[in-house]
């Protein structure tokens, strides 16, 4: 299916057609049941339960999200920012499932203001060990995005795009985009600290610029 | 290097990229439970919206009537008949083949083709099944009209919140006002099961067929 098969089929679902709805939630079914289960996987097998109810839970909320309030997220995708259909659906879900699994409380990127800029460096820079801490700052993140958030995390960092490009594709200008950039270390590393904060035995966290964080 | 936080985030992003790929399909009963489902919510967030505004179809009289039964205890009673329509054109006939929830002491009359059932909320679950003569596969849209004897009048598509068994019986089966917003009082609830995307307005005679429902609720 084309975007602009599927621009078309999100205009009807939005004027509440309801075949258009149906197909439109069977055909991004399997796309967030995917990204669902592989985030909820991790969790689920730290706890030892079955998590395929919880999967279906989800998909099924994520699927509602998507339209309810009058399609109010389903309307911010814009293929003109180079993302697809489902992989615009897949980000939703990211951010849905995280904001249930996360353990911080209140959202760390209220507490970073939006226009922050700067160097960046005025937070100290943590290290992360362990990749269950890692996850837990990554759902953190994704926890408190709006959607815009969510696609310029992707096309920064995930794609690795330049600011260039991803201003063009976002509509944002290259000092905005930096700004963003800016704002989202701060929040990872407010995150990161807080992760080490109320571990059992923390690493004490503060490990000055520049120290190394595992992933692997 | 400052962003290898950021660094390593994008990677286990990634890596969820990657994983995403491996995971199972969903098999086809459980996708259409989650379509339901949606549809289910999103019908119940609209139905929310709309009871915000008073419908249309709500006489100035009528408002005033339910504003006053929404303070009143009332005795209730739920009595489901079959009124088959003579000139359906393609669905069969259809029978209530059950009828359960509210106060099990007043619910059945099975001597009688009506059955009764006695709810103390709008809340109280019902299990109502209504069943074609003959197995039919045509895909039906179930709407739910319902009416006060003073003539209060309130339209439910319901479609997506009941659940429709593969030779055609279809089943109702949860909290009343997951179906219909009904206020306190006695109501009598027309069934119509039409061929899909038919529109079942609550005062045009159509041809398909009916069940209905009286419906008395004691308390808001």
């Amino acid at each position: 299916m084309t975007d602009a098969d599927d621009v078309e089929l999100v205009r009807l679902a939005l004027a509440r057609d309801r075949g258009s709805q149906r197909r439109l939630a069977a055909r991004l079914l399997d796309a967030i049941h995917r990204e669902v289960a592989t985030v909820t996987g991790r969790h689920a097998s730290a706890r030892g339960r079955d998590r395929h109810q919880d999967v279906i839970d989800l998909v099924q909320e994520v699927l509602v999200s998507l339209f309810e309030k009058d399609g109010q997220e389903l309307r911010r995708w814009d293929p003109a920012r180079g993302r697809s259909l489902e992989s615009f659906a897949r980000l939703v879900a990211r951010r849905r499932v995280a904001r249930l699994l996360t353990r911080f409380r209140g959202n760390p990127w209220s507490l970073v203001p939006v226009d922050a800029a700067g160097d960046g460096l005025d937070e100290p820079e943590v290290r992360l060990e362990d990749r269950a801490d890692l996850e837990a700052v990554l759902d953190g993140l994704y926890a408190g995005m709006e959607s815009r958030d969510a696609e310029l995390f992707e096309l920064v960092f995930v794609d690795e795009l330049d600011s260039d490009e991803v201003g063009r594709r976002m509509g944002m200008s290259l000092g905005a985009v930096n700004a963003w950039r800016y704002r989202v270390r701060k929040v990872a590393r407010r995150l990161a600290a807080e992760v080490l904060t109320h571990r059992p035995s923390s690493l004490a966290g503060v490990a000055g610029k520049g120290a190394v964080v595992d992933g692997g | 290097m400052a962003d290898e936080l950021m660094q390593a985030l994008a990677r286990l992003r990634r890596e969820e990229h990657a994983a995403g790929g491996s995971a199972e399909a969903l098999a086809e009963p459980t996708r259409e439970r989650v379509l339901a489902g949606m549809f289910e919510r999103l019908d119940a967030e609209s139905a929310s919206r709309h009871d915000q505004a008073p419908a249309q179809v709500v006489s100035l009289a009528s408002r005033r009537w339910v504003t006053v039964l929404g303070a009143v205890l009332a005795a209730a009673l739920l009595l489901v008949l079959l009124r088959p329509s003579s000139d359906a054109l393609t669905l069969p006939s259809y029978t209530i083949t059950r009828a359960d929830g509210g106060d099990a002491k007043v619910r059945s009359r099975p001597a009688e083709p009506l059955q009764h059932l006695q709810l103390t909320t709008p809340r109280d679950a019902i299990d109502v099944v209504v069943t074609p003569a003959t197995a039919t596969r045509t895909t039906v849209d179930v709407t739910l009209v319902a009416r006060t004897p003073d003539g209060v009048v309130v339209r439910s598509v319901v479609t997506d919140r009941v659940e429709h068994a593969p030779e055609g019986a279809i089943r109702m089966r949860a909290p009343l006002d997951r179906f219909i917003a009904l206020g306190v009082g006695t109501w009598r609830i027309d069934v119509v099961i039409s061929p899909v995307g038919t529109v079942i307005d609550a005062d045009s005679k159509h041809p398909w067929p009916i069940a209905t429902l009286q419906v008395t609720i004691d308390a808001p």
